[in-house]
């Protein structure tokens, strides 16, 4: 106890000469006293020293002074009280840092890795046999309950078909099964079944219905769209109409269509046909020519150069692209994966878009061209809506169907 | 498109210029249409009353060239047969009636339209196809009837407007219907269709 008492009072009478810290703690100073400030050189060891003495003060107390040796003693000591607190919680927070960028890395990998098998399978839905089509004549993805009823009517034509060239499309079965009610014989049957080609050569016809998975969605779209006809744009264009002579407005829309050349001009060229690409330039020269920047048609009255109506879409479609599903636009109308990628391919080409670059208010110029082609032209179709509409059961299938049928028509017959 | 598809579809009048091209079928066609056009030009027949008569006798010209029962086969397809005799014979009505009231207005408004006639083509034995094109001012349509020979005589069976093929467009919609409901229920729905195009 004394020899303890003794080695303090040695221990003690060397000064720590750090006056800030002697100010800031009160049992040192109490035990030290205050002492004089030393040069600034000598701070550090001055601090360690003190810090010794702390901290041999503190194993004194504990009575550790004897078991461990006083540098172990000190180093531990001191390090531990420099690291452990702030250490300790840099520690968890870098785990925790460590353990978020894992996560996060993980996840990374985990959508890349199916974005890629996405992608690589876009291919094979857009221009591969389609997984559940069941014939090889259709032309198009058939939505599950549909290929049921394809299923049920390929039996039944498998009943009843007499004739040996078969395919067997959904609609020469269909077409066979009204026949079995007439007295008929089986060669009759075989006759009226013919399904719709347009040309002699081509028998099969496309299937008859497009897929449909965001059928709800689609119908929601449809809904709008529809109330957005019978409330804006019906009565702007009927509004339109009544302004605007017939005339003038077959005049705008021979201007418009004249300034999308390039675009119906490009996929001809993409669609390998000279004879549409010549008739688009020639139609093109002539009527800005001769036709006052395209009001007029002198191409088609006067040497009869039909317009050639292609687009992106078509294209797309020639080239062996399905159409994939169904999709119907909110404002833009019906369409499918594949025209809207054609869509989209033909606003690169389209004179209106980079029209609006040359101008102050570009969105604006390109809306007003885009909002203008839409009018006119309900205002020289007013009705058609309403008739498709009076003449449907289902207008939303009505729709989508004849929509699928024109495109196939235009792809089938470019 | 979609507009044009029930502009179109049934536009049974017609100025034909006669055409070079002339077989059984299409002689039938340009006959009626030319029927149909007298019909529609007649001086006397004028105004609201006139307008009833020309209906009527359109409807009456119509009934001789269109086989609304193979039409209305067709249309059903396979699901042709879940219908029993009784309904299917007013399946037949109704499908006509529906047809004929809702182009009837579209029919007696158009005057100056034109129609060219191009080569027919044959489908099969009994079927072909004849294209016209639909000269209006505002628009230009290619419009095909499929005619089927029928006793001698060729009646049109299916009318395709632009590639959309009206049996097929039904087929489509009958076959949705009929897939969740009864033949019953689609009967009524036909009916009160019928109602509201009448009404309106």
């Amino acid at each position: 106890m004394i020899a303890h008492l003794i080695g303090i009072k040695k221990l003690l009478l060397l000064r720590p000469k750090v006056p800030d810290l002697m100010k800031t703690s009160g049992p040192v100073k109490a035990l030290f006293g205050p002492t004089p400030e030393t040069a600034a050189g000598e701070k550090g060891r001055d601090l360690l020293d003190f810090l010794k003495q702390v901290a041999l003060f503190k194993d004194l107390r504990q009575g550790d002074l004897k078991r461990k040796g006083v540098s172990t003693s000190m180093r531990k000591s001191g390090q531990k009280e420099k690291m452990t607190m702030p250490n300790h919680r840099r520690l968890t927070l870098q785990r925790k840092r460590l353990r978020a960028e894992g996560t996060i890395k993980t996840i990374q990998t985990i959508s890349l890795v199916l974005l890629v098998l996405c992608f690589s399978m876009i291919p094979n839905l857009c221009f591969g046999e389609s997984w559940i089509s069941l014939d090889p004549g259709e032309a198009s993805v058939s939505i599950p309950a549909e290929s049921e009823v394809i299923q049920a009517e390929k039996e039944i034509v498998q009943n009843f078909a007499v004739a040996s060239s078969e395919t067997a499309e959904e609609e020469t079965g269909a077409e066979e099964i009204p026949d079995p009610l007439e007295p008929a014989v089986s060669p009759d049957r075989e006759d009226s079944e013919e399904p719709f080609p347009t040309q002699p050569s081509e028998p099969e016809e496309p299937a008859a219905t497009i897929a449909d998975p965001l059928e709800p969605v689609n119908r929601a779209f449809f809904h709008f769209n529809d109330k957005l006809y019978f409330w804006v744009l019906k009565p702007v264009a009927s509004g339109y109409k009544s302004i605007v002579p017939e005339d003038a407005r077959i005049g705008v829309r021979n201007f418009l269509s004249n300034l999308t050349t390039p675009v119906r001009l490009v996929n001809c060229l993409l669609q390998a046909n000279p004879k549409c690409a010549g008739t688009e330039t020639l139609r093109f020269v002539l009527n800005t020519t001769i036709g006052i920047a395209g009001f007029f048609d002198p191409a088609k009255k006067g040497f009869s150069l039909e317009k050639q109506d292609r687009d992106f879409g078509q294209t797309l479609g020639i080239y062996g692209m399905k159409s994939v599903f169904y999709i119907d636009w909110p404002i833009l109308g019906p369409s499918n994966v594949r025209d809207t990628v054609g869509y989209v391919g033909d606003l690169f080409f389209d004179p209106r878009t980079y029209l609006a670059y040359y101008f102050v208010i570009a969105e604006i110029v390109n809306a007003g061209t885009w909002t203008l082609d839409k009018v006119n032209k309900t205002s020289l179709t007013l009705g058609d809506y309403e008739n498709l509409k009076k003449a449907a059961l289902d207008p939303y299938i009505a729709v989508r169907n004849a929509y699928f049928q024109y495109r196939e028509y235009k792809i089938r017959n470019r | 498109m979609k507009k044009n598809l029930s502009v179109l579809l049934l536009i049974f009048l017609l100025i034909i210029p006669p055409l070079a091209y002339s077989a059984a079928s299409s002689e039938m066609l340009k006959e009626y249409m030319n029927k149909v056009l007298e019909v529609l030009r007649n001086p006397d027949l004028k105004g609201e009353p006139g307008r009833k008569v020309k209906r009527e006798k359109i409807r009456s010209i119509s009934e001789e060239v269109f086989d609304f029962t193979e039409l209305s086969k067709r249309s059903l397809g396979q699901n042709w047969n879940k219908l029993n005799p009784d309904q299917q014979q007013e399946f037949i009505k109704l499908f006509k009636s529906l047809l004929e009231t809702v182009y009837a207005d579209k029919i007696t408004s158009c005057t100056d339209e034109r129609i060219i006639f191009k080569e027919e083509i044959t489908l099969s034995e009994k079927t072909v196809e004849v294209p016209t094109v639909i000269v209006a001012k505002t628009s230009e349509i290619p419009i095909n009837y499929r005619l089927l020979q029928e006793k001698g005589r060729w009646r049109i069976y299916d009318v395709v407007i632009e590639g959309v093929s009206l049996v097929n467009n039904y087929r489509t919609q009958f076959r949705e219907i009929l897939a969740n409901k009864t033949p019953e229920a689609l009967l009524d729905i036909l009916r009160k269709k019928v109602g509201d195009a009448r009404a309106n």
